[in-house]
């Protein structure tokens, strides 16, 4: 068990406990079975409820589950998600949790997991879900994305209380110029309030990079920041349609309209609880929120209460993170100077001139 | 730096136009420099041009860290996002917060 004793807490948000590394797929552009192999290594489950137990007693009530992919092994993360709630439910205040999961979370005809997941106390998972385009998942392997209907899973475990943080890419060989308006209309009905986008790149030592290599498709990167530069040539569009696309998008999620539609639909799936939806100990957090958005200008500074106003009688454990991460996103885009709310108003990117 | 990001603006517009050349399509503040076909070097030779036109120093990685031509203008003239710091009404936000459900 690692020494945590000797680490000065204060200042941090999330207590982090891994319990497995390494995961046993093969998505085409990922590099963590690179450096942590494609057999899963885990802990064993009290082991896992010592190391919550240390971060407890540190005082941390919002832990992350860090692992490369939490439920690649369904049997042992179901076993382990039921310790885990066996613990949690004993704790006088109970840890809100926060992973990392495959979509087929929500697959439970084989045995439960999506259950003991949310009774465990998870609040937030982030899934790879990529793309909405089936040809690219299956261009890159990313099989297990393929099974079922996306927006209904991610709609499923939502309903169970927890928020869907999804990585989203653009620029698969698969894509055309339509995709980028695929990827926003996904979005906009899975309700993701949370979107991680970026093009495809070429990571060091991933198969994506060997394959791209003999293609000769790969291309010095300009920009250190990968979000806005990639080192793919892209198949069925230039570069500069995949950075006009990619710009676009961003804009047109981060648009305060259609964020706070993703809200909606996020909260639509979560149950009423009127006891607990709201605890009265954290107005010190909606004080900061207040004072966070003050200075973002009138178009963003309503966002905030819109947004609580979607969530009454609802936990709002997903809309707090959703606020600060959207806070955030906005400063990126504006301070790298891509904010351009034109752009949210147009219904596709203009790719006219851009060849 | 006494220029205005207007001022600035203006001259990195004037200089990525005369670069792309007559009949090109017109160079938007907002899109990252790579778009207009920006390599390392021109980057560099850019952020040097800069810095002789302003009469002050400009880093030769400016482009990394300010990828448009809106970010690196604000940034130089140490503009940050103008808009009014009017505070979120708090009081209202709690008691949004409180109010039951209706849907």
């Amino acid at each position: 068990v690692p020494a945590l004793n000797t680490v000065r807490h204060n200042g941090y948000e999330l207590g982090v406990v891994q319990t497995s590394r390494g995961c046993p797929f093969e998505c085409e552009f990922c590099d963590v079975i690179i450096y942590l192999g494609r057999k899963q290594r885990h802990k064993t489950p009290s082991r896992v409820i010592d190391e919550l137990e240390q971060m407890y007693a540190a005082g941390y009530r919002s832990i992350f589950l860090s692992d490369d992919n939490f439920t690649a092994n369904r049997p042992r993360a179901a076993e382990t998600m039921l310790a885990v709630r066996d613990w949690n439910r004993s704790q006088p205040e109970p840890v809100a949790l926060y992973t990392q999961l495959s979509i087929d979370v929500t697959r439970d005809h084989d045995l439960p997991l999506l259950d003991p997941c949310a009774e465990a106390g998870l609040k937030q998972a982030f899934v790879g879900i990529e793309t909405p385009n089936a040809d690219a998942l299956r261009e890159v392997k990313k099989r297990r994305n393929l099974r079922s209907n996306l927006v209904a899973d991610v709609h499923r475990i939502q309903s169970r209380g927890i928020m869907v943080q999804a990585g989203m890419i653009t620029g698969f060989d698969s894509d055309t110029l339509e995709t980028f308006g695929q990827q926003f209309e996904f979005l906009q009905e899975a309700g993701v309030p949370m979107v991680l986008l970026a093009m495809l790149n070429a990571l060091d030592g991933t198969p994506l990079q060997r394959r791209l290599a003999t293609e000769n498709r790969l291309k010095p990167l300009l920009l250190a920041d990968a979000a806005l530069d990639t080192n793919v040539i892209p198949r069925q569009m230039t570069s500069r349609q995949l950075l006009k696309g990619t710009v676009w998008l961003l804009n047109k999620l981060y648009a305060p309209r259609h964020f706070l539609q993703r809200l909606r639909v996020f909260a639509d799936q979560l149950p009423v609880d009127r006891l607990h939806a709201t605890p009265q100990t954290d107005a010190a957090f909606w004080q900061r929120v207040a004072a966070s958005y003050a200075g973002l200008g009138s178009d963003l500074r309503e966002v905030p209460i819109e947004a609580v106003k979607l969530f009454r009688g609802r936990d709002t454990h997903g809309l707090r993170t959703a606020l600060v991460f959207y806070r955030s996103a906005v400063g990126v885009l504006r301070r790298w100077g891509v904010w351009d709310p034109r752009q949210g108003e147009l219904s596709q990117p203009d790719f006219r001139s851009v060849a | 730096v006494r220029a205005s990001s207007a001022d600035i603006e203006r001259w990195l517009l004037e200089r990525l136009q005369a670069r792309l050349g007559e009949g090109a399509e017109s160079v938007d503040s907002h899109m990252p420099f790579s778009f207009y076909g920006l390599t390392s070097i021109d980057a560099v030779v850019l952020a040097s041009e800069l810095q002789e036109w302003l009469g002050a120093p400009v880093s030769p990685t400016l482009t990394w860290e300010y990828p448009t031509v809106s970010a690196v203008s604000r940034y130089l003239a140490d503009e940050p996002a103008a808009v009014p710091a009017t505070a979120v009404d708090f009081n209202a936000l709690l008691a949004e917060l409180d109010a039951p459900p209706d849907r």
